[in-house]
């Protein structure tokens, strides 16, 4: 039955889809809008997906579109700790290493602040590739791009982010 | 506790080794919370067998109902009334009565006039009975007749007698799809004989089954059975099955079968030849206006029709140059093509003088050729100034009313 594919493949991908609305939305409550919300769209369109193995990137792609309505909405971008985001993701670390930079030493809290601060479009690659450990392939299906121009955006990312936290790090390609 | 210092060339891949993800996990709402919170946005779709056809196979039933139920019943009837009058009129008074009832007519309505003259009348007397048929292609026999009754309403002194002589009926069902179609074929089969704002001739010259099924009930009068009907443009071409004999017709030629016609006498054959032609010529489709004929389905030699450039009839410089035309057919009456041609130019310097006209001349034999007169259509075209430059003329007038103005 459809209903039932269609709950078994998002019981598979639910973290997965919480954590990138947690990423996006930086709020609980935001973050479930946001997921429940994509459900929502998902099952309204899921009978046009004819290749259900690529579910996974189907849904996270939708939700991020989602999420860039809305933002679109709103006129212009809202920098997620502006309204608090911050307390919620990363404030979760179950201590606060610091990390050593080559010219002075960071709290893991701040390098994600940073993160926040990148623009959607390179922040999101960013963390579906480091922190989800995605295939450039796999980001690239989320973000409707080419595995190349992943790899270019989270270049990109990199390179802001050392310049965010003030710091000389090596930028890996 | 001091809190672990990592040195890294990645701060970002040595951050994440301390994201707690299980501590993110036990945050997540479950998935059936959102499930259930989606739900409350958008149901999922109940999957019963017959629910799962989806807009595509909907879509498809649907048009295939459309296709093949019979939806719209169509009903298209042809009537024809003949009116008559108690007494006899004067030609004059005659084309003053026909020409009166014309600017009544209705516009669903096609008129045609026939005016007999007594036999053994002395030269200055020239009475005669005007006979009037009225065509229509929407109204029954009945709703015909009481149209033609307000039409002649003041028109004549004599009291008129109406009586319907031919209705055909036609009830068809069509699916929405086939009226469109049928609808586009006739636009295909268009006769352009006639101005396209005169769109009951051009329905009528369109639908040969109307127009067959008016033909017998005709026929039938006299006896005759109609086998077969349809209208030929190629005529020249036309292949005749057998009982058929083609009639050179204006304004389309028709293929009339008729039962065991082969096996009558050569003068039934002609009869049944020349009741086919002019029941067609009798209905008068063109926009011209009403002409007199001296017996059932001869034409004037002519039928006159002024258009401006956009080939819209313009019926009062029609009746006008008609009128002129009447006027010097009945002091010299024409003999052959080019003396009929000179008198349309006569009249037609007359009433359009200064303005720029051009004729065009088409010529059609309402009967078998050479066996009957020929009759020519004439389409004026007034091309360039307004039609207000037409000289004032008037209209045959017996009681000496003065004249009348167009």
């Amino acid at each position: 039955m459809r209903n039932a594919q269609f709950t078994q493949l998002y019981e598979e991908v639910h973290l997965r889809g919480w954590r990138l609305a947690l990423y996006l939305c930086g709020r609980h409550e935001d973050a479930e809008d946001l997921l429940a919300e994509a459900v929502a769209h998902a099952i309204r369109k899921f009978d046009k997906l004819r290749e259900t193995d690529k579910f996974s990137a189907w849904f996270l792609k939708l939700m991020r579109n989602l999420h860039i309505d809305h933002l679109r909405k709103r006129k212009r971008q809202l920098d997620v700790a502006d309204f608090g985001g911050d307390v919620m993701v990363w404030e979760r670390l179950n201590r606060y290493p610091m990390i050593s930079g080559p010219q002075r030493n960071l709290e893991a809290r701040e390098v994600f602040r940073a993160v926040d601060r990148l623009p959607e479009g390179l922040r999101t690659p960013l963390l579906l590739s480091t922190i989800e450990d995605m295939s450039l392939a796999e980001v690239g299906r989320v973000m409707g791009i080419r595995p190349g121009a992943v790899k270019v955006r989270i270049h990109r990312a990199r390179k802001k982010l050392a310049e965010l936290l003030g710091e000389d790090f090596e930028v890996p390609r | 506790m001091m809190a672990p210092q990592i040195p890294s060339n990645d701060p970002l891949a040595a951050a994440r080794q301390h994201l707690d993800f299980e501590a993110l996990a036990k945050g997540a709402p479950s998935s059936k919370t959102i499930l259930f919170k989606a739900q409350t946005i958008v149901p999922m779709v109940p999957h019963k067998p017959w629910e799962r056809i989806g807009k595509a196979g909907a879509g498809l039933a649907v048009a295939l109902v459309l296709l093949f139920v019979p939806l719209i019943p169509t009903t298209t009837r042809l009537a024809m009334v003949k009116v008559q009058f108690e007494n006899t009129f004067t030609r004059d008074k005659a084309q003053e009565v026909a020409y009166d009832m014309a600017r009544n007519l209705p516009a669903q309505m096609l008129a045609s006039a026939e005016f007999a003259e007594a036999p053994g009348q002395a030269a200055d007397q020239h009475t005669g009975r005007l006979t009037l048929r009225l065509a229509s292609l929407r109204l029954s026999p009945e709703e015909l007749a009481e149209a033609s009754h307000d039409s002649l309403d003041g028109v004549a002194d004599a009291q008129p007698f109406i009586t319907p002589t031919t209705a055909a009926q036609q009830r068809t069902w069509q699916s929405i799809p086939q009226a469109i179609a049928t609808r586009l074929r006739k636009e295909d089969n268009k006769v352009s004989n006639f101005p396209p704002a005169n769109t009951l001739a051009n329905e009528i010259i369109g639908d040969s089954r109307m127009f067959g099924s008016a033909l017998a009930a005709h026929l039938a009068k006299s006896g005759q059975h109609l086998v077969s009907f349809a209208f030929v443009d190629d005529g020249a071409n036309a292949l005749q099955p057998a009982d058929s004999f083609l009639v050179p017709a204006w304004p389309r030629w028709m293929s009339v079968g008729v039962a065991d016609y082969d096996a009558l006498p050569r003068l039934q054959q002609q009869e049944i030849r020349t009741d086919a032609a002019s029941f067609l010529g009798g209905m008068l489709l063109t926009s011209s206006g009403i002409v007199l004929a001296d017996r059932p389905g001869q034409q004037l030699p002519v039928l006159l029709t002024v258009a401006d450039r956009n080939g819209n009839a313009d019926p009062v410089a029609t009746r006008m140059v008609q009128a002129e035309f009447g006027s010097l057919l009945a002091e010299k009456p024409p003999v052959g093509k080019f003396e009929t041609e000179s008198l349309v130019n006569t009249a037609l310097k007359s009433v359009l003088d200064g303005l720029d006209y051009k004729v065009d001349y088409r010529q059609y034999s309402v009967f078998e050729p050479g066996q009957a007169e020929d009759t020519y259509l004439a389409t004026i075209t007034i091309n360039g100034k307004r039609r207000t430059g037409l000289k004032e003329l008037s209209m045959p007038d017996d009681n000496g009313r003065g004249k009348e103005e167009f």
